[in-house]
């Protein structure tokens, strides 16, 4: 399988506009000269072209082959549509919407043409073709993380990091906002800034790369996520969780005690929720909470290769078994149901497996062309078995 | 934002002397942002000035954005008139841009009595003041000044006649609604929903609302019982058997309703955010209202 990051977004934070604290109010300013605005007819109206709302998330597993032939199973229709041919790939990453692929040329950004949008007490949700939308010039594996306003994509080979403008990029065009070097582990948007993470610790910059506040200490960062607070880094001492731009960071370490071997590598979790999990090496698994600021260790019976936290009311974990097994649990590590050892031949075979949860389902790719539908609300319940022809498979419109 | 928004508004207002320096424009005279709106405002002027309204019909008033011609027309405006507390996210720049270009603007949520939403994870006003008639009577009154100060050369008196008329209208309504849903009976006056904007509308004719999450297209394509508890338990806590709900597959719904949780139900839609195309059911805002109350009294009388 291709090596993969895993999906993370962020509730659309209030843009800080700057209102004049004194309008110049007795000022007749003319009229701007729209007869000579001849363009202006053609900037299409609403939020996307060709975009629509929809009363329920667009929700889609985007396969993309080593071979780079990308394709969408739509989960609602069972429909499965050609997106595009991009060369060979060597890396896959997503942030839920668009799918970033290493290939020789670049990185190419896919727009699924799903994705949904957090107001407030609701959500929006939206389609529109999928297509591939650019090719940046950037190499080695990527990470790519967004707001509603910019795209942030991390060449990891390069030690780059480039800002794009979200909503030129899906209507196909490359607007960089901003370029600049980071050998970081992550670089994820926050408001107006961007979160570094590299082995200075984690500290804001600005589109350019200028830093906005001093490192806070993240000995040896692994992974970042966008959670419904934040954005969270794990480290060797604990977790740094940035909540806004103007924000202090925040440290949360794990706690006193805490055997070095269990430290969280990569955490995991429905978009939209705070809770995210981690496997604690052969312990069990983490469960990170940023809106409490608490890391909990859940011993389990078994020791686990990949947990997502669910944070639903029942506060469900999906985890896969060092045997093979995919685990529906609670919040105590209780095992709910399993599946049979389905993904033993993966690891085995030394992949990475993923796991992307949303409100009610788990995608589990097997890497034999299919990927497992677990309900984890009815005991790790396989309620369907999808073919994507994908040796990496992404879940959009989360 | 909201609240830097709403202050900006209000210093316009306030200053009162702008419009008789506004220059002449070829374009719309009032443009305003929701088609709601849109419709009270071009019921108030009638045929008299050129009402330009941003939002298409069946539109999602959160998210739509405008041409750079429409943004140079609200900068060029007599008058720009917007829902206001946060509703249209995409517009608020613009608004900005009018307000600091001088032009004049009227936001409903500064007028309209403002309640409050909350959940675990966001809380603040909530926009949809619009589900409750007696809230658009203030808005016209609102209406109804603005217009008539700042619209040169308005024939006042068909504007005050066109106020009371549609004023008129909208008591009508309400007192109907109240007639209406009264008769439904208290304990029946429940709306079990997905929708999130009709806060007002309980608050005004004594609904209770239960939220609920309804399982999408991905969920429902194989569905076990632990998929429709939720549903179930808020079906069964409303006591009502119907839900307002947009679904996109709801004859699925309601059969996999009643063959994992023996749970019978009827599934209506309901207008919300945005009016429709004049054919469609809800062309105006008192169309818009009537439909929703059929459908409310045909789901729920006893």
């Amino acid at each position: 399988m291709i090596p993969r990051h895993r999906a993370s977004r962020r509730a659309a934070s209030a843009l800080a506009v700057a209102v004049p604290a004194l309008l110049v109010l007795a000022a007749c300013t003319s009229a701007p000269d729209a007869e000579s605005d001849d363009d202006a007819d053609a900037t299409p109206h609403g939020f996307v072209e060709g975009a629509s709302e929809h009363e329920e998330p667009q929700l889609g597993l985007v396969g993309v082959t080593a071979a780079g032939d990308v394709t969408m199973l739509d989960l609602l229709s069972e429909e499965t549509a050609a997106v595009g041919e991009i060369g060979a790939v060597t890396h896959v990453a997503d942030d839920g919407r668009f799918v970033a692929a290493t290939t020789a040329d670049g990185i190419a950004i896919v727009d699924s043409g799903a994705w949904t949008v957090e107001h407030g007490d609701h959500n929006h949700y939206y389609r529109a073709h999928p297509h591939v939308a650019a090719t940046i010039e950037a190499d080695g594996p990527a990470r790519i993380a967004s707001t509603e306003l910019v795209t942030v994509v991390l060449a990891e080979g390069a030690g780059e990091v480039v800002v794009l403008d979200r909503g030129d990029l899906g209507q196909g065009t490359t607007t960089e906002l901003g370029r600049f070097d980071a050998d970081a582990v992550a670089a994820v948007p926050l408001g107006d800034a961007i979160l570094v993470a590299d082995a200075s610790g984690v500290r804001l910059v600005d589109h350019d790369g200028d830093a906005l506040t001093e490192p806070t200490a993240c000995t040896d960062p692994t992974d970042a996520m966008q959670t419904r607070v934040g954005v969270a880094v794990t480290c060797a001492e604990g977790a740094v969780l940035a909540t806004a731009a103007d924000a202090p960071l925040e440290s949360i370490p794990y706690p006193a005690g805490t055997d070095p071997a269990t430290v969280a590598t990569a955490i995991d979790g429905r978009p939209g929720r705070p809770t995210v999990a981690a496997v604690a090496g052969d312990a069990g698994l983490w469960l990170l909470d940023t809106r409490e600021r608490s890391w909990t260790l859940v011993p389990t019976q078994t020791p686990l290769v990949r947990v997502a936290a669910v944070d639903d009311a029942d506060e469900h974990v999906v985890a896969i078994a060092a045997d093979g097994r995919v685990l529906a649990m609670d919040a105590t590590g209780a095992v709910l149901g399993a599946t049979e050892p389905l993904l033993a031949d993966a690891i085995a075979s030394d992949a990475t497996p993923t796991i992307d949860v949303d409100a009610s389902r788990a995608y589990v790719p097997v890497g034999d062309g299919t990927v497992l539908e677990i309900d984890y609300a009815d005991g790790a319940r396989i309620a369907r078995t999808l073919e994507v022809a994908g040796d990496a498979v992404t879940e959009v419109g989360r | 934002m909201r609240r830097a928004l709403a202050a900006v508004a209000s210093a316009v207002l306030a200053a009162g002397v702008l419009a008789a320096c506004a220059p002449a424009s070829e374009g719309p005279r009032i443009v305003v942002t929701t088609n709601i709106l849109g419709d009270v405002v071009e019921t108030l002027v009638g045929e008299q000035v050129e009402v330009a309204t941003l939002m298409q019909p069946n539109a999602d008033p959160h998210s739509f954005e405008i041409s750079a011609r429409q943004a140079a027309d609200m900068e060029a405006a007599d008058l720009v008139v917007a829902n206001g507390l946060g509703l249209e996210e995409g517009l608020l720049q613009h608004v900005e841009t009018a307000a600091d270009a001088g032009v004049p603007i009227t936001l409903a949520g500064d007028v309209v009595e403002v309640l409050e939403y909350a959940t675990e994870d966001a809380s603040g006003p909530d926009p949809h003041w619009w589900t409750d008639p007696t809230q658009m009577v203030a808005v016209v009154d609102a209406l109804e000044d603005a217009i008539a100060e700042h619209v040169d050369g308005i024939d006042a008196d068909a504007l005050a006649d066109a106020a009371d008329d549609y004023r008129g209208e909208l008591e009508a309504l309400d007192a109907d609604l109240e007639t209406r849903f009264d008769a439904i009976g208290a304990d029946r006056r429940v709306l079990v929903t997905n929708h999130h904007v009709f806060g007002y509308l309980a608050e005004r004719y004594d609904f209770r609302i239960v939220g609920a999450v309804i399982p999408g297209g991905s969920t429902l394509a194989a569905p076990s019982a632990s998929d429709l508890d939720d549903l179930a338990a808020a079906i069964e806590e409303a006591g009502v058997p119907v839900i307002f709900a947009e679904s996109s597959q709801p004859d699925r719904l309601i059969q996999v309703l009643a063959e994992e949780v023996g749970v019978d139900v009827r599934v209506e839609s309901l207008f919300t955010e945005s009016l429709t195309e004049p054919d469609g059911g809800a062309g105006t805002y008192l169309e818009l209202m009537q439909a929703n109350a059929d459908r409310i009294e045909a789901a729920l009388a006893p």
